[in-house]
């Protein structure tokens, strides 16, 4: 259950990043945002996936004054990581499609 | 906006490593030193004595002689060569090689090297036997070694080889042989005489190869 | 739990990084602490409410540090890059050292550029005729090139010298020796002079022969004898016939 969860939080991340380049925080801050506070992870679960991302190369990290006046290690997507991103995003579709398919024939299958 | 990149191991790793082999390939080339192989040496000293490429038969190392000093026999169609290499702080550096000029027709070619550091004398006999009915070698001579400054020779040795089927080294489909000998002298020391006699089966003599003082190095 | 001993934990499991990594690691989850406390103190939070709460979004400490410690790849890189850098501190010191070695580089690129402003080595009396020339051939894997002919007086005779060089078909490569004691220069009629000069490098070689001329000779041959065959080149005498 907990290692869906990180293979989750890759291509949470990867996608967060195909977008710009964002430092820990504001990611986490960007993805409840845009899920609409359904994700609730622990936080700091969030650092070991991107450090494992910036050592197998789909992303690059760099250190970068912040909007807040603060330096922040930024993260970058690599071209590897972009595609990773499609990878992963393609897998997470058949995935949920077959979920969605298989709760579908179970409502269709009731009325017989 | 200032920024400052941080690099992942595998980055790191792979930077550290293509610096440290542009150094080194940089340092052996334009420097000429620094060299982390002994048979790179060797190549160089091929290069210089202008035998072209040559395939190695054996090596020959006397710690007893020099820790740090290595002798290769090395061949090709045209050249018999023996040549060594030493370990200093630079690396390993190319030294003296000993071309024997093969290209002539003959039983055999033969070659005499010897070597002194300090008080210690190192004596290398070696060749080729192109000869086919050659089926045995025998090698000798003698040296002495003077321990004082007089010209009064201090010790004498008699030295004696005898080579035969399973003591030569095949390479190429050719016949080579290396005979080693050291000994210690305080001063110096003088080689004299030195023969090499082939015979045939029936132990008749087929050849015969009085051998010249041939290159004296010191080392160091 | 405070804000330090959090991080502590984290640490903990660690210990496989090297110490620029774990303070990196531990910069990075304090700024996000730092991030998300001010966002609460903002709201209005205390500072002790605020810090427990944030840390307990965080998560469980010892699992985050056990997860990091997964992402790094093995040892063996970490030991690769090292040796790397052992290696290159020993050739940088070992090219200070031998810093006198770069003279063969320099003769490996003047040898190829400029052989005759390069080194002097021999010289007639009563010069009649010099001329520069381009001869080369291949040997082995070096290039022997004649570079001048001239025309004069050596020993009390009418004399042609030939200066020659020598080097290796790569750009600071190593050249074999002894091109002096090698080559001869020999008439049309194959005489050949006494002596000559030379000078020879690791990775150049330059000599110098003269032979006996006389009036209606329009060349002379050099010769080297290398390892496995004798090259032979044949060097025009300036001025052909004019030599009369």
């Amino acid at each position: 259950m907990k290692k869906q969860a990180i293979e989750h939080t890759r291509l949470l991340a990867l996608s967060l990043l195909a977008g710009e380049d964002m430092y820990g925080y504001q990611m986490i801050v960007e993805l409840a945002r845009r899920s609409n506070h359904t994700f609730d992870m622990k936080e700091g679960t969030l650092y070991p996936v991107l450090h494992g991302l910036e050592q197998e190369g789909f992303v690059e990290a760099y250190r970068k004054q912040a909007p807040t006046g603060r330096e922040r290690k930024y993260y970058h997507l690599t071209r590897k990581g972009q595609g990773a991103l499609q990878e992963e995003e393609a897998a997470w579709k058949r995935y949920s499609g077959a979920v969605n398919d298989v709760l579908r024939g179970g409502a269709e299958a009731e009325p017989v | 906006m200032r920024k400052t990149k941080t690099l992942s191991r595998r980055r790191r790793t792979a930077r550290r490593v293509l610096i440290a082999l542009a150094a080194l390939f940089l340092v052996n080339h334009v420097f000429l030193i620094g060299l982390l192989f002994p048979i790179q040496a060797i190549r160089r000293n091929e290069e210089q004595a202008g035998t072209g490429r040559t395939a190695v038969v054996c090596r020959d190392w006397e710690p007893n002689f020099r820790w740090n000093f290595l002798a290769y026999l090395t061949e090709n169609e045209n050249v018999t060569m023996l040549s060594g290499t030493r370990l200093t702080y630079l690396g390993w550096m190319d030294g003296f090689g000993f071309p024997l000029d093969c290209t002539e027709e003959a039983p055999m070619h033969c070659g005499m090297w010897t070597m002194r550091v300090g008080d210690r004398m190192r004596l290398y006999v070696f060749g080729r036997i192109d000869g086919p009915d050659i089926v045995r070698l025998k090698i000798q001579g003698s040296w002495v070694t003077f321990g004082d400054d007089s010209d009064l020779p201090t010790g004498q040795t008699e030295q004696e080889w005898v080579l035969e089927e399973g003591d030569w080294l095949e390479k190429d489909g050719r016949r080579y042989f290396l005979a080693a000998a050291r000994a210690d002298a305080e001063v110096s020391w003088s080689v004299q005489d030195f023969t090499v006699i082939g015979y045939d089966k029936y132990y008749y003599e087929t050849a015969r190869v009085e051998l010249e003082q041939g290159m004296s190095s010191f080392v160091e | 739990m405070t804000r330090g001993e959090f991080l502590d934990r984290v640490l903990l499991p660690l210990g496989r990084l090297t110490a620029e990594e774990r303070a990196d690691v531990r910069r990075e989850l304090e700024e996000h602490v730092e991030d998300r406390m001010e966002a609460l103190l903002e709201m209005g939070w205390s500072e002790e409410l605020a810090e427990s709460r944030c840390l307990e979004a965080m998560g469980d400490p010892v699992e985050i540090g056990r997860e990091m410690a997964r992402q790094y790849p093995g040892p063996w890189w970490l030991w690769i890059g090292r040796a790397a850098v052992i290696l290159t501190a020993v050739v940088c010191i070992q090219a200070l050292l031998g810093f006198g070695m770069l003279g063969y580089a320099w003769d490996s690129l003047t040898v190829r550029i400029s052989p005759s402003t390069a080194v002097s080595i021999g010289e007639l009396k009563n010069v009649e005729a010099v001329e520069e020339l381009d001869i080369r051939a291949e040997v082995g894997n070096d290039v022997l090139r004649i570079y001048q002919v001239s025309v004069g007086e050596k020993d009390g005779q009418r004399a042609a010298m030939v200066l020659a060089c020598m080097y290796d078909r790569w750009p600071f490569g190593i050249v074999a020796n002894g091109l002096r004691a090698r080559s001869e220069l020999l008439s049309q009629r194959g005489e050949t002079g006494t002596s000559g000069g030379g000078r020879g490098t690791a990775t150049a070689q330059y000599a110098a022969r003269w032979a006996p001329v006389e009036p209606g000779d329009t060349h002379v041959v050099w010769e080297y004898r290398a390892i496995g065959g004798t090259v032979r080149l044949e060097v025009p005498l300036p001025g052909g016939e004019e030599t009369a």
